[in-house]
């Protein structure tokens, strides 16, 4: 007896199956409906990226973090030498000239970082912190040293940026030299840190260049030079997602007895019990951290990063770290840094990754292609699958009736099956975007359609059955 | 009378007393990256650097003077300079806190709705 479908309507419920999956992926993938897709690649991300720092620990990186907080404002301002003007936030422009110069004479220049970013937006002049102009006049006596072949840091400033722009009169103030800004404010980026941003609105008359290398950028633009590395695609442009990593020290990275530890409490969270794995300690962030009384107690050329030879180049950041300032950031490994240490972070990756740190981009378009490529799979697959059992439904002699207990073991085989299936496409997803993540260097946007291949399985029952359909 | 001689000697000793604390003469040692510190010429307010100034070699006597400065005599010019940006003879080195920590990390669900007063933080 030739093999027939007696319900040709399949063909056409397959269609629509297919065309109906079609559409359910593609909103997941590009509507972002609810932000459940957006939701999942971050908590996927963060949780890949936790991991990645336990397993893959990371040797310190030439950068020194010094954090302005408010004991040492408190301390320097009492001291003996009355280091500080001010006594509390914010200090006054004479305060900052005074620290800008210690952080820039070392002494010995090859002592000296490379370059300087000083994380403090001065949006407008500030009558009460004094005369903004004294700090341009040192800033302009960094830039342009006395005496021929002095070798000075190159000193950058927050620039703000798109959202908040610096004002045209500190601008002034500060020596009008648009490359000493860096972008430090931006948007339309999500979690990702452009390498170059606006500094204030195209419709803006202000003298302030247009846009401006973020403040990773411009420190490593000095940074990679100084280390002999090949420097020519730092223009390139582009956005980073930044790797969240920690110091390969035994305190902090042990693998052996930090990341099983995490993989327990993972699972236990993922099955509902339990709270999410405790953040790492800051201190095992790969920076030379310094407080800024240090900087004062300090010999001149004490800014090094104790692990690096005399010589060796590196740069230093300095901001504000206050929680009454509210300049603090989620990460997926320290919970929430200061904002200083997010600009560290992207230069300790640019200075470890050089051209392939995980890079910005949207494949939404071949996700899509993929997408239809899987339902179209599934639903032939089904399809079939039916074909091959409508014979036994149109068959002169009707199988016996089963008994429960057929019933039962065919529905928990089914379910067991499709538990299966559900886990080893959660596993597939994450090995597809941890290698995406690892070897290709690209942090997945747009792409988590893991939402719609769930309801794909669940919505599907293509195992053979011993039954038709009703 | 008597209470008016006793006010007025009281107000003369107190302002002989302000006026030797004004006047207390210090010595400065060094001048911290005199390249970078500038010093304000007094009468006429005009700033220079440090090191562009000829012959000034410390120790250099001083007076104390308003807002944390000093005072001091070159070449027969008076200049002011910041106290932060010189070293006293027999100054007190400074003490560093190594108990408090910095708060470099918050919690992750810590909340924030407003930031320290007046500055030049961020709006946000």
């Amino acid at each position: 007896m030739p093999r027939t479908d007696f319900r040709p309507y399949r063909r056409i419920e397959a269609l629509l199956q297919f065309i109906g999956l079609v559409f359910l992926g593609l909103w997941v993938i590009w509507a972002d409906p609810f932000g459940l897709s957006t939701a999942s690649e971050k908590a996927l991300a963060t949780d890949i990226s936790r991991s990645r720092a336990y397993v893959s620990p990371v040797d310190p990186a030439p950068i020194t973090v010094v954090s302005i907080d408010y004991p040492s404002i408190e301390a320097l301002h009492e001291a003996d030498a009355a280091y500080l003007e001010a006594d509390d936030w914010p200090l006054s422009y004479r305060d900052h000239a005074r620290i800008l110069s210690r952080l820039v004479s070392a002494g010995d220049p090859d002592d000296a970082p490379v370059a300087v970013f000083y994380d403090i937006f001065f949006e407008r002049p500030r009558a009460a912190s004094g005369d903004m102009a004294a700090l341009g006049r040192v800033l302009a006596r960094i830039s342009d040293p006395p005496g021929s072949g002095e070798r000075r840091p190159a000193v950058y400033l927050a620039g703000g940026g798109v959202q908040m722009p610096l004002s045209a009169e500190s601008f002034d103030l500060l020596g009008g030299r648009g490359s000493m800004l860096a972008t430090a404010a931006w948007q339309d980026h999500g979690d990702y840190y452009p390498l170059w941003a606006p500094l204030r609105p195209d419709d803006d008359a202000s003298p302030l260049p247009a846009t401006g290398p973020s403040a990773a950028l411009a420190l490593y633009r000095h940074l990679c030079p100084a280390q002999g590395k090949d420097c020519g695609w730092l223009e390139d442009g582009g956005a980073m997602s930044l790797q969240w990593v920690m110091r390969d020290d035994p305190a902090c990275s042990d693998r052996w007895t930090h990341l099983p530890g995490y993989v327990i409490k993972t699972v236990l969270r993922y099955a509902g019990a339990g709270d999410p794995p405790g953040a790492a300690d800051p201190h095992c962030m790969p920076f030379h951290q310094v407080r800024l009384q240090d900087l004062f107690a300090m010999p001149a050329g004490g800014l090094r990063p104790p692990h690096l030879p005399k010589g060796a180049p590196y740069v230093v950041l300095v901001g504000a770290v206050m929680p009454s300032l509210n300049d603090y950031h989620d990460t997926p490994l320290y919970e929430k840094v200061a904002g200083v240490y997010l600009h560290a972070m992207a230069v300790e990756n640019l200075n470890r990754m050089d051209s392939d740190f995980l890079r910005e981009q949207n494949i939404r378009g071949v996700s899509s292609v993929l997408w239809v490529l899987i339902a179209l799979f599934v639903c032939l697959r089904r399809h079939r699958a039916r074909r091959r059992t409508a014979p036994a439904s149109a068959g002169p002699a009707a199988p016996p009736e089963p008994t429960f207990r057929d019933i039962a073991g065919r529905r928990l085989r089914a379910l067991g099956s499709r538990a299966g299936w559900v886990l080893l496409m959660i596993v597939l997803i994450t090995l597809i975007y941890l290698f995406c993540y690892s070897v290709l260097d690209i942090a997945l946007e747009g792409w988590l359609f893991m939402i719609g291949l769930v309801s794909l399985l669940l919505f599907s029952k293509d195992e053979p059955t011993d039954r038709p359909d009703p | 009378m008597r209470a008016r001689i006793a006010q007025a000697l009281f107000g003369a000793s107190i302002a002989l007393l302000g006026g030797i604390a004004a006047a207390e003469t210090v010595r400065i040692t060094q001048i911290n990256n005199p390249d970078l510190v500038e010093l304000k010429r007094l009468p006429d307010g005009e700033y220079l650097w440090a090191s562009d100034l000829e012959g000034l070699k410390p120790p250099v006597r001083a007076q104390r003077a308003p807002r944390n400065r000093l005072q001091f005599k070159h070449h027969g010019k008076t200049y002011e300079v910041d106290r932060g940006d010189v070293t006293l003879d027999r100054e007190q080195a400074l003490v560093v806190d190594a108990c408090s920590t910095v708060p470099v990390s918050l919690k992750s669900d810590s909340r924030q709705a407003s930031v320290k007063g007046a500055g030049e933080a961020c709006r946000k």
